[in-house]
């Protein structure tokens, strides 16, 4: 035996150890992988997702009828197996649920080949989510173009004047003309700034969740940096909140 | 005195600096009777056996990494907890409490007689804002399933007559949205301590 295949059998046994409970098509496409890259995409996938991940996840991708898995990763990356779309985020930035929003425009630039997807479920807070989730490039510049064109004057805060700042450099192509979700909600997202500088949870009325995921993220957006990264840990609970009291209610109302 | 329910309505609708605040209040069935009930929250410190010898209360760290393990249990699932196990959980809400009113917590007797205490720092101070650290012990023979959601205390409010004794940024616990290890390495009195131990017999 050489020493080649002497290695390839001791990566191919410890495939065979770490993919138990993997989907079979996702096992044969890891094998069609290079080495070191089906290492990494097995060695973050082992792990669970950070908590802020997996709820924005299931918010901003909400209603997709592929699959996805998420794992811990050391940059941003997508891989479309038969059955499922694997997604690994940069773990560093796993507890900045704007950073996390970044997922959707991969999605929406990698499987659904169309940005308008993550335009309208981002809404206003597209540019926000590219700023920190720290993508740009060919295929965003226009994006973030015709995000300024809609969203330019909203000019919540402090956070949002960098973001601004950043888009205009970054920005260029043609206008789209989509027809981008004129946010309702820069009152409430206002009021959630004040929570977060007051450093309480954002709520609504008599410590009702609140209603709008997005609202709540705009508050955080809207913030000074600092003020912003000392309050993450606060954003994460008012996410879990919105979910929650979502389903909560939702299951409330039905009758077994 | 103790705050009545319309008492307890009416501090959640003040402005945001005076505001009693607990959220997410999932049912306003939570404010009844003079107490607000709160529920097990989602994230759990579980307290192992540590091979590398006892807890030091003097000399632990914050993250005493050997003896714990954080977990994530998402309401709709739950976890088992043994006989004689113990483990930190949080409440799913967070408080924010006025500088002129502080709280009592105190566990549900049905889930006491399940053999599940409830236990925690009793007394929730003036200006208090996070959410609460709960101690969770089976003192039963039967192991007990925790399911996260449930109601498992609930919260008496009394005024306080003096408002210049606030929590908020003065504590050590201020802020926290999950369970929190001991903090108790941080006493001011370890020190004097130290230096007893090292003079014993002088």
């Amino acid at each position: 035996m050489h020493n080649h295949e002497w290695r390839d059998e001791l990566y191919r046994q410890w495939m065979v150890s770490q993919c138990q409970g993997f989907p079979v098509e996702v096992v044969q496409a890891l094998q069609k992988l290079g080495p070191s890259q089906a290492v990494e995409w097995i060695m973050g996938f082992k792990r669970a997702p950070a908590p802020v991940a997996r709820a924005i996840s299931s918010w901003c991708l909400e209603g997709q009828a592929r699959r996805w898995r998420l794992g811990p990763g050391v940059k941003w990356a997508l891989w479309p197996t038969a059955s499922e779309v694997w997604i690994a985020y940069p773990e560093p930035l796993s507890q900045d649920p704007l950073a996390m929003c970044g997922m959707s425009l991969m999605w929406a630039e990698q499987v659904v080949g169309d940005p308008s997807f993550a335009a309208l479920r981002l809404g206003p807070l597209l540019a926000p989510a590219a700023y920190h989730a720290e993508m740009a490039g060919e295929w965003i510049a226009p994006v973030l173009r015709s995000w300024l064109d809609a969203y330019q004057a909203l000019a919540l805060g402090e956070g949002l004047g960098n973001v601004v700042e950043w888009a205009q450099d970054v920005s260029s192509g043609v206008r789209v003309p989509w027809a981008w979700p004129w946010p309702p909600w820069p009152e409430e997202a206002g009021r959630y700034a004040r929570h977060f500088r007051r450093g309480v949870v954002p709520h609504d009325v008599r410590g009702r969740a609140p209603a709008a995921m997005t609202a709540v993220l705009l508050g955080l957006a809207s913030l000074a940096p600092e003020d912003g990264l000392s309050t993450l840990t606060l954003a994460h609970k008012a996410i879990q909140s919105v979910r929650l009291s979502a389903k909560w209610q939702e299951h409330a109302s039905r009758e077994d | 005195m103790v705050l009545s329910e319309p008492q307890l309505w009416q501090r959640m609708d003040r402005d945001l600096d005076q505001r009693l605040l607990v959220t997410p209040l999932l049912s306003e069935r939570q404010v009844s009777g003079g107490s607000i009930d709160v529920r097990l929250g989602t994230e759990f410190i579980l307290l192992k056996r540590s091979a590398r010898g006892p807890i030091d209360a003097m000399a632990m760290d914050n993250e005493a990494g050997d003896y714990q393990e954080r977990l994530v249990v998402d309401v709709g699932e739950r976890m088992v907890l043994h006989p004689t196990q113990l483990v930190l959980g949080a409440t799913l809400e967070f408080l924010q409490v006025p500088d002129d009113l502080m709280a009592y917590v105190i566990g549900r007797s049905s889930w006491g007689r399940l053999g599940l205490i409830v236990a925690t720092a009793v007394m929730v101070q003036p200006g208090y804002r996070g959410s609460l650290t709960l101690e969770l012990a089976n003192l039963g023979d039967t192991p007990v399933y925790l399911y996260p959601g449930t109601r498992i205390a609930q919260l008496v409010f009394h005024t306080v007559s003096e408002t210049t004794t606030a929590y908020a940024g003065q504590g050590k616990y201020t802020g926290p949205t999950g369970p929190e290890f001991s903090k108790l390495s941080q006493d001011p009195d370890w020190a004097n301590i130290r230096r007893m131990a090292t003079h014993l017999h002088d």
